[in-house]
């Protein structure tokens, strides 16, 4: 073990140095010259890359924490034990994480611990700020054991583990909470976030879909310390979350398809538009790719196989946060946001932290049981070459086949996509001008029924409106009327029950019944009240 | 497009390191060949070996399992595994081919130096533990179960298995393997270790011998310990 601590600086050290001298620099610019001179966000797109990316993906990291402590601890299967350290670990990680990420987001950072006595429980971030900071907590807690073991800390070991379960229990009420309220966030935005992603059932969409990044990222994860510190792969084991992950993803599927075809957005998928060929992408990279790799045994319990299929769901996971909170706010924002220098470099500084934090408790805590490591570090072939040099045995060019068919389908959607988008903006200043052209379908423009109002007190008589009557034939304009004083469809229900409320104010009839636009409303009563 | 780069930025960190990772063991291969090992690696008795009492072993340090379809699953024993150390590369047979006992089954690579395992049984190949292809390390701390190399569907099982040891049988020439290896590795010169020859000063041998040994000295290995020698009388 003592060679690594000699070694020249390897690559990725360099890499590292780079990436955390441009973050630290951006960091200087962020809090000296506010979030105005540093990022590309705007008053029409507070939410970012920092939120987006940062925020959302950064608590997902820890959905491993809570799924794989939930089945040991609290469902008392045993065997995914060995697996448990570095998935709390990393939700730790993700935790603290986020809370940097927060400082930088933050107007005004100083301010962070306002909710905890500032209390205004009718608001939604109100619920979020409790959820980082207890879960945060909790998180340390049970993290907290490793580091008094490397101490041989007794006392304190001993009553964290009488501690254990009603901190595990407390953990997964705690980020249930949280990955929903992720979602219940975006509740708050129905008319700024597109439909395809806008959905009343946004919280319970987003704790599925933690739930099964829970099962991805203990994955991911095992290959990267596999491929940092040789450590042994439990494949049995990791196959079986595998499963886990068929079984959820296919519940947000079915979930997901059911919940557009009930809101009546379900032909929108296939619609040439940005937003379609974005959710295209992002259900065939992270829902759609992964069951279909994963329900295959021979891929499912192969090392190649397993990996592909995990970052597929990790990259699709990440798709569908970035959708949610970039993707389908642009359109009603009205701007195009792409993030700054500033906000790339810190992001991957505070991923690049992760790394390096995650690398060093690895090395310096019980993260890992002892038996497990290889008694020397010892250099093994990397798969990717080992695939170049036999490609044609068995499974392998079955996972390269289909995880490529996912992943470039996925990506040739997205780029599509922004070519829609690209086009869309191209037309759009022209058809902002000119009014809906609706005298082009004229030939087969029919106009509604006639509506009759009852008859209120004191009126002269019930009335009749006419649309045919209150149309320029030449040239017909709905939105004339119908973007403000009487709301389509659901205006009926609304005026016939309330007679009392005065159609002849200025937002009702009275609106073109002035006197100068048509004869006013104070007037001619007999002209619209017939007995 | 946020998304979109992010995805793809994430991707592409993925292949540089990939390609990093196949740099540093291409020079770590390299340096391999050029440099004595300086750290210090722990001695292993025989006791540390591990014989499962259930297996079949064959004198060409290959083990059998039988499982109830009559189907085997074949690897090596702990005791060979241990001795050769790093593997770079496990050449498996073809699914499908028709092999007989002693013919040459799979073949282990280190620096170039290859090591044939014969058959221990007749039979066809059936499958193949490919996670040995792309990751030839795969089972090295637990060769009687991740580390199995191929399963074979046998023809005349009971005439073969006669052959092959089990239980105290299995341990008993097991215990004379390791005498026999040691009595070996002090006829062997072995210009990569710093000390030179020391065992017969008394000790043990340790994990990854077979590492310090030159051409010479496997092909005298494979020729001592992993040849079949009743299989010619089949």
């Amino acid at each position: 073990m003592m060679r690594w601590s000699f070694r020249r600086p390897g690559f990725w050290q360099l890499v590292f140095a780079l990436i955390l001298g441009v973050g630290l620099y951006s960091t200087v610019v962020r809090f000296t010259g506010g979030l105005g001179a540093s990022t590309a966000l705007s008053d029409a797109f507070p939410w970012g890359l920092w939120i987006g990316f940062d925020v959302l993906c950064g608590v997902a990291l820890a959905a491993g924490g809570f799924t794989l402590s939930a089945v040991v601890y609290i469902f008392n299967v045993e065997r995914f034990r060995p697996i448990i350290r570095p998935t709390i670990l990393t939700a730790f990680l993700g935790y603290a994480l986020v809370i940097v990420a927060l400082l930088f987001d933050l107007g005004r950072p100083y301010r962070i611990w306002h909710p905890l006595v500032m209390w205004n429980p009718h608001s939604v971030m109100f619920e979020v700020a409790w959820c980082v900071m207890l879960y945060t907590t909790v998180l340390a807690l049970e993290f907290s054991p490793m580091v008094f073991e490397r101490l041989r800390l007794e006392r304190p070991l001993r009553i964290l583990h009488a501690l254990t379960v009603p901190l595990v229990i407390l953990g997964v009420i705690l980020s249930t909470l949280h990955q929903s309220s992720l979602g219940s966030l975006y509740l708050i935005v129905p008319e700024k976030l597109h439909p395809l992603w806008y959905s009343p059932l946004l919280p319970i969409f987003f704790f599925i879909s933690a739930i099964a990044l829970g099962c991805a990222m203990p994955i991911f994860e095992s290959f990267l310390s596999y491929r940092a510190f040789r450590k042994r792969l439990e494949i049995e084991l990791l196959a079986d979350l595998g499963k886990v992950i068929v079984v959820t993803l296919a519940v947000y599927l079915v979930l997901k398809i059911q919940d557009l075809a009930g809101r009546g957005v379900l032909s929108r998928i296939v619609e040439p538009t940005y937003e379609g060929r974005m959710f295209l992408a992002e259900m065939l990279l992270g829902v759609i790719g992964p069951i279909l790799l994963l329900s295959l045994r021979r891929i499912r319990t192969d090392h190649f196989g397993l990996f592909v299929s995990a970052v597929l769901v990790v990259l699709g996971f990440i798709m569908n946060r970035l959708n949610v909170s970039i993707t389908g706010m642009e359109a009603s924002s009205g701007v195009s946001y792409f993030p700054s220098w500033t906000e790339l470099s810190v992001t991957l500084m505070i991923v690049a932290l992760g790394f390096a934090l995650f690398g060093a408790a690895a090395k310096y805590l019980p993260v890992f049981p002892e038996k497990e490591r290889l008694p020397a570090p010892t250099l093994v072939e990397p798969p990717a070459v080992a695939v170049l040099r036999r490609p044609w045995i068995g499974t392998t060019p079955l996972v390269l086949i289909l995880g490529g068919l996912f992943f470039i389908g996925a990506m040739g959607s997205a780029y599509s996509g922004l070519q829609h988008r690209e086009r869309a903006l191209a037309t759009a200043p022209a058809s902002e001008e000119s009014e809906p052209e609706i005298a082009d379908g004229l030939e087969r423009f029919e106009v509604p029924p006639d509506v009759t109002f009852p008859q209120g007190e004191a009126s002269p008589g019930p009335v009749t409106f006419r649309h045919a009557s209150h149309l320029n034939w030449e040239r017909p304009n709905c939105t004339i009327c119908h973007h403000e004083p009487f709301r389509m469809l659901k205006a009926f229900g609304s005026v016939t029950a309330s007679p009392a409320r005065d159609l002849h104010d200025e937002r009702h009839c009275g609106r073109c019944h002035d006197g100068r636009t048509s004869f006013s409303v104070k007037e001619e009563c007999t002209a619209c009240h017939r007995p | 497009m946020v998304a979109f780069f992010v995805i793809l930025t994430i991707i592409g960190f993925i292949l540089v390191d990939s390609f990093v990772q196949w740099v540093e063991a291409r020079q770590g291969l390299t340096l391999r060949r050029t440099a004595p090992r300086p750290e210090l690696v722990p001695a292993l008795a025989l006791e540390t070996i591990s014989v499962p009492a259930g297996l079949f072993l064959d004198e060409g340090h290959t083990w059998v399992r039988l499982e109830p379809s009559g189907r085997t699953l074949i690897g090596m024993d702990e005791f060979v595994r241990r001795a050769i150390g790093r593997v770079d590369a496990v050449e498996l047979p073809n699914v499908g081919s028709v092999v007989r006992r002693g013919d040459p089954l799979f073949t282990v690579t280190q620096n170039g130096r290859r090591a044939v395992f014969r058959a221990p049984l007749t039979g066809v190949v059936s499958a193949v533990n490919e996670n040995l292809a792309r990751l030839p390390e795969t089972g090295r701390m637990d060769p009687y179960e991740e580390g199995w190399v191929c399963a074979l569907k046998p023809k005349d099982l009971a005439v073969h298995l006669r052959h092959l040891f089990i239980a105290e049988e299995a341990r008993a020439w097991l215990r004379w393997e390791t005498e026999r290896f040691k009595e070996f590795l002090t006829r062997c010169p072995m210009p990569q270790s710093a000390l030179g020859q020391v065992l017969q000063d008394g000790g043990q041998w340790a994990e990854g011998i077979l590492e310090m040994l030159d051409e010479a000295g496997w092909e005298e290995f494979a020729r001592t310990f992993l040849q079949s020698p009743r299989s010619s009388a089949e």
